[in-house]
């Protein structure tokens, strides 16, 4: 390994850690929020932190000012990009606005600053820091302490192989070594296609050429792929076996139990449900996965019965309602971890929210396209219906890559909110209801989905041209459908942002309609 | 000088495996010795990397640590007093289990650092598409009498699991 | 001879008849065994579980009439020679056999533990199928596998009684002592195929035979790998060093099954040894060649005495002839220390003949532990000749064949095995004649002792005459008849086995 392949690999996983990690506790906030809305109660804002309001003016306005000032003067630096300079010139007075408007109308005072309750995650850790680490007197000290880690590892190295954007191409310079080369080489920032075209075909892997530096955006690229992830993911089974266990707490031991058994039962159903999307794109690897993916469609639509099969296990897997037997707190008060505190307690917790996390990347990577968006190649965006081009436009290539990158961010988020979800949604299943699913309805299932795919593979290999057109063509429509349906999202979004909620409250009561009619009832800080 | 990486990742995943494979052999604590087992595990996978066996390991992983390793944990756990196991037989030849030891291990040694062992390039890493062709090619006959192997086993733990009790079609 | 034609998988499909049609059956069982009740139940066991073994049976004797030319399937995994029809013809023979001991008598007459008899005949066609599979390997890989169906299942038959505590004992034993065979068998799998990069018989036999002729004489590393493979064939035929699960499973496991497993795996055990013999190690008669025949003498004789040494002390006859299998299997290794055609003919005629008088010996204890509550002690067989006289008879037969006494089946085969090693010369070879000899004598005084309680000792007041099931003694004559006759003219059978072990490189 050189030494510019290490470097990137170093700043590959600084960004997935940092993301994992900040994610993990962003969805904790997300899941307290959630529980707020549905539950109709007051949700995460009692974290605060409490400033002088003059030190908060002080730090906006002259926040403000001093990055105007710096984006001014990178302007003035650009002198010879008319374009770049006038952008760094808007950005410096937008930034300065901003900073004086802000300081203008923090109040004087001490001011409580909540972020909307984004303090609490900040809140937890302080507290599971602080907290004492209590070890059961008759339990197993090493492996007590060994369980929290062998249930976390395997949650932060396992989207190592998922690719999180598109290839970077990098168009090497002339020079010596590698890294001067690299300095004066260009990403394009401008431009398109057009200008590796030789190197950089629209689909598959950019070939190998001398004067281009692929730098595939996947910490590693594994020829196993997934087998790594579903491998590593069974070695958190035996943390969360090994904590019930040296608990030396009945419960703890139940709970430990009943997470073993029901991890290694889902964990069949989930690998034999991702085989038919294997046997499509004919490979393990992630990349190639997403690959096909752009290439034709998004992967639920070629198998939607593996993505609903897989969502059901990969909830399973986490162990998170309706799945939460092992936890069951009305049954084993907390299962596994009953007797963890403090910092290994958040280590379960962690271990939790991040599987969630690399479940819904695996989720995005195998059904939704991954980074793909439809119509958008690496030559830009062509709009077609089979072989009928309708529309063509060419886009630069980092502008595609970073685009690739947010919007693989972006599906993973919302796909994270929508797991977060269904723990509001779903009652509890009891333990034995858990395994006659698993056993007898999800794996049959996952090997009839198995079945069905290989016998349409089989057809399709085997059909008339005609049909194959007409397969592409209606690739091509599920893509739109895709385009269609984020649009119409994306502008429900905005207008239900835009819209004043209203407020709704039925007056029942006498004293109610008295205060309503004195202008409402007074409104506490307190409540989300 | 120069450290010959691989060489350095050998050893380690060699002492690995061998102090995990001890602990197992030689701990008291019965779950202490399972979960010694996962580091054995692991550390036969990273060796397997090293031979250009990436599937292998992968599969080694899923299968021995996914499965295998849970279900020893979950039997040793369902096992009442597994703490305090009293030995009945406490005659274990220890000197005489030593010397055959130490004797087989010498001889072992011996025909391995003696042998002209036949040396063949090593396979290019990724192994998946190869092993998948040669599952259902050459070797198709032995993979399909290994399902077989698992069916029969299956059935047969279906039979020595399940109490004795007559279902009720077959008391009438 | 040239080289077999080397079939690949599609074409390999017609030879391996016999194995699809217990595949089939298997399969039709399992069904069966889910969705029928009561009396239509059990004839459909019985209806597919003979037909399944008669079709399979039937097509490799047709084979083996037919002369049909050795063929290598499935790119050179296993070989379908007459060596293979041989063993398959046997195995689906004994497996029906034993399933006719098995066979419910009433509709509701389940074995003992109260498990179905479904759950039984699926089992044992599985044994079947791996037992067919082992004689016709000539791959490490499918050696192994196939010795892995037979252990595997044959431990859940050991344990098929799992209430009755010595069952599951000796289960337990037999799993202990599988799983340290098989593993020390895969140990020297691994050395081998580490010095020959082989997997395939031949292929390994060619390299051995390049490494011995570039070193004079046979490499340390193949003997050692030898070595540790012997463990795991020493397990399934329970030669000396590796027999100490025997007694207590034959012991344990429920009658038919004992007697399937001391004659199937067995016989499977020395088919696959035969065949590493010639065609991986390409062993041959002479002490100076190589050290093979030494091996098998010193592991031949070692298998004898044990087995007939502890064979004299035992009361309970299962126990007994469990004994007594070990030191058949030390006869039958007698052939491998004289490497030669008429060494192998014998080992495979001796392993036939084996067959039907072991398992008309468990036949008769089980008809009589039936009757009379599960008593197997030799006192069990009191007075038995006048009790039930057919039995007592048939018995005699029996012991007497297992003896080596003239003119049963079991005189024949010893002849031939101590002919072969006499025909071979040599002190050493003459050693372990003697010891055979010897030891044939030993067996004669713990066969004797059941003979004399049932012709000798007059039966208690309390013993009343014995009603055997008419199955069983119809079963016991079928199997005696053959015995006797195989004593007198025997040269049929001989002829046959003489000229398929022949087709073995």
């Amino acid at each position: 390994m050189d030494s510019v392949s290490f470097v990137f690999a170093l700043l590959k996983i600084a960004l997935i850690l940092g993301f994992l990690v900040t994610l993990t506790a962003v969805l904790t906030w997300v899941e307290r929020r959630q529980c707020a809305l549905i539950q109709d109660r007051v949700g995460p804002n009692r974290a605060v932190v409490y400033v002088p309001g003059l030190a908060l003016k002080l730090l906006a306005g002259g926040g403000g000012l001093g990055l105007g000032a710096a984006l001014a003067a990178a302007g003035m630096a650009l002198r010879e990009h008319p374009k770049a300079m006038v952008v760094c010139f808007a950005a410096a007075a937008v930034v300065a606005l901003a900073g004086v408007v802000g300081a203008v109308r923090v109040p004087s005072g001490t001011v409580g600053i909540r972020l909307a309750g984004m303090l609490h995650p900040v809140a937890d850790g302080i507290k599971f820091i602080t907290k004492e680490d209590f070890v059961p007197p008759n339990g197993d000290r090493l492996l007590h302490a060994l369980g929290p880690i062998i249930a976390l590892f395997p949650a932060l190295v396992t989207l190592a192989v998922v690719p999180f954007g598109d290839t970077l191409a990098v168009q090497l310079g002339a020079g010596g070594n590698l890294w001067s080369r690299l300095a004066h080489g260009r990403i394009g920032w401008a431009d398109s296609l057009r200008h590796y075209h030789a190197a950089v075909p629209r689909f598959g892997m950019p070939t190998l050429s001398p004067d281009l530096l692929p730098v595939p955006l996947q910490i590693v690229d594994l020829d196993v792929g997934i087998l790594y992830i579903f491998a590593l993911a069974g070695t958190g089974i035996i943390g969360a076996a090994v904590a019930g266990w040296s608990s030396d707490n009945k419960y703890a031991l139940l709970g430990g139990l009943r997470a073993a058994s029901q991890m290694v039962s889902y964990e069949v159903a989930m690998g034999l449900s991702l085989v038919g999307a294997f046997m499509i794109s004919s490979s393990l690897r992630l990349d190639d996965i997403v690959r096909w993916q752009s290439e034709h469609t998004w992967g639920i639509f070629v198998q939607p019965f593996a993505f609903v099969l897989f969502l059901a296990t990969a909830v399973a897997e986490q162990k998170r309602t309706p799945f939460d037997a092992p936890e069951g707190e009305s049954e084993i008060v907390a299962g596994y971890f009953l007797e963890y505190s403090g910092m290994k307690f958040s280590m379960f917790m962690m271990g939790e929210y991040m599987e969630l996390i690399v479940s819904s990347a695996l989720l995005v990577t195998i059904f939704l396209g991954g980074y793909a968006i439809p119509f958008v190649h690496r030559d830009g965006i062509t709009l077609a219906f089979g072989d009928r081009v309708l529309w063509q436009a060419a886009l630069p290539h980092v502008a595609l890559v970073a685009l690739s990158v947010l919007v693989f961010f972006g599906k993973l988020l919302a796909v994270c909110f929508l797991q977060l979800f269904i723990r509001w949604t779903v009652p509890r299943f009891r333990y034995d209801q858990v395994m006659r699913l698993g056993w007898r309805r999800l794996l049959p299932a996952a090997l009839v989905n198995m079945m069905l795919t290989g016998a349409a593979l089989i057809a399709v290999d085997h059909a008339s041209a005609g049909i194959d057109q007409a397969l592409r063509i209606a690739a091509d429509v599920c893509n739109a459908v895709v385009v269609l349906g984020f649009a119409y999202g994306g502008v429900a979004f905005v207008r239900f942002l835009a819209s004043r909620p209203k407020p709704q409250q039925e007056l029942l009561s006498t004293s109610a309609q008295r205060a309503h009619a004195q202008g409402g009832a007074h409104t506490s800080p307190m409540q989300a | 000088m120069a450290v010959d990486l691989t060489l350095v990742s050998f050893f380690a995943l060699a002492a690995l495996t061998l102090v995990s494979g001890a602990v197992v052999a030689f701990s008291r604590n019965i779950i202490h010795a399972t979960v010694a087992l996962l580091g054995c595990f692991l550390g036969i996978a990273g060796l397997y990397v090293q031979l250009s066996a990436d599937f292998l390991a992968a599969v080694q992983v899923l299968v021995y640590v996914g499965g295998t390793l849970t279900l020893i944990l979950f039997a040793v756990m369902l096992t009442a007093r597994i703490e305090d196991v009293r030995t009945s037989n406490t005659s274990t030849g220890l000197p005489v289990g030593v010397a055959l030891v130490a004797a087989l291990l010498l001889v072992l040694g011996k025909v391995a650092t003696t042998t002209a062992w036949p040396e063949t390039p090593r396979a290019p890493m990724p192994s998946t598409a190869k092993l998948g062709h040669a599952l259902l090619g050459d070797y198709l006959l032995p993979f399909e009498l290994g399902s077989i192997l698992l069916l029969a086993a299956m059935i047969g733990a279906v039979v020595l699991a399940r109490r004795a009790v007559k279902r009720n079609w077959e008391k009438a | 001879m040239g080289a077999p034609l080397v079939l690949d998988n599609v074409q390999s499909l017609p030879f391996i008849g016999p194995e699809l049609t217990l595949g089939a059956g298997i399969l039709l069982l399992l069904v069966w065994e889910l969705v029928a009740h009561g009396a239509r139940k059990r004839v459909g066991l019985l209806a597919i579980m003979f037909a399944t073994l008669g079709a399979a049976g039937a097509q490799a004797a047709f084979a083996l009439a037919h002369d049909a030319p050795a063929v290598s399937l499935f790119g050179g995994l296993l070989a379908s020679d007459g060596f293979a029809h041989v063993f398959r013809v046997l195995f689906a023979f004994v497996t029906a056999v034993v399933a006719l001991y098995a066979a419910p008598v009433r509709a509701d007459d389940a074995l003992p533990g109260k498990r179905s008899t479904g759950e039984m005949y699926l089992l044992l066609l599985t044994v079947a199928l791996g037992l067919s599979f082992m004689a016709m390997s000539r791959h490490l890989l499918m050696i192994y596998l196939s010795i892995e169906i037979v252990s595997v299942i044959s431990f859940v038959l050991a344990a098929f009684s799992i209430d009755d505590k010595k069952s599951s004992e000796g289960a337990l034993k037999y799993v202990i002592y599988g799983g340290v065979a098989s593993g020390i068998m895969l140990y020297g799998m691994s050395w081998l195929y580490g010095a020959t990069q082989s997997l395939a018989l031949p292929e390994i036999g060619a390299r051995v035979a390049a490494m011995s002729a570039a070193q004079h004489g046979v490499p340390p590393v193949v003997f050692l790998a030898t070595v540790c493979m012997l463990a795991g064939f020493g397990y399934k035929i329970s030669a000396a060093p590796f027999h100490m699960w025997t007694p207590d499973v034959y012991e344990g496991a429920p009658t038919p099954v004992t007697a399937f497993l001391s004659v199937g795996p067995k016989a499977a055990g020395f088919a696959v040894l035969v065949r590493f013999f010639a065609e991986a190690l390409r062993a041959t008669g002479s002490l100076h060649a190589s050290p093979w025949p030494l091996v098998a003498g010193v592991l031949a004789m070692l298998t004898m005495t044990v087995g007939n040494l502890s064979a004299i002390g035992q009361d309970n006859v299962k126990r007994m002839l469990a004994y007594s299998s070990i030191a058949h299997a030390g006869y039958m290794l007698l052939g491998f220390a004289v490497f030669s055609t008429t060494g192998t003919a014998a080992i495979v005629f001796y392993a036939l003949t084996y067959c039907l008088m072991n398992l008309g010996a468990f036949l008769v204890v089980l008809a009589l532990a039936e009757q009379n509550g599960g008593d197997e002690s030799v006192g069990a067989f009191r007075g038995l000749g006048t009790r039930a006289p057919v039995l007592a008879a048939c018995m005699a037969v029996f012991l007497f064949s297992l003896t080596g006494l003239p003119p049963f089946a079991g005189f024949v085969g010893k002849f031939y095995l101590f002919a072969a090693l006499v025909r071979g010369g040599g002190n050493f070879t003459w050693l372990v004649a003697t010891v055979g000899v010897l030891n044939s004598v030993v067996s004669l005084f713990y066969y004797a002792r059941v003979l004399r309680s049932m012709y000798l000792t007059p039966a208690g007041a309390s013993d009343a005459p014995v009603v055997v099931a008419r199955r069983h003694t119809a079963t016991a004559i079928a199997l005696a008849v053959p015995t006797v006759a195989l004593g007198v003219y025997w040269a049929p059978l001989y002829d046959l086995v003489a000229r398929t072990v022949g087709m073995v490189p």
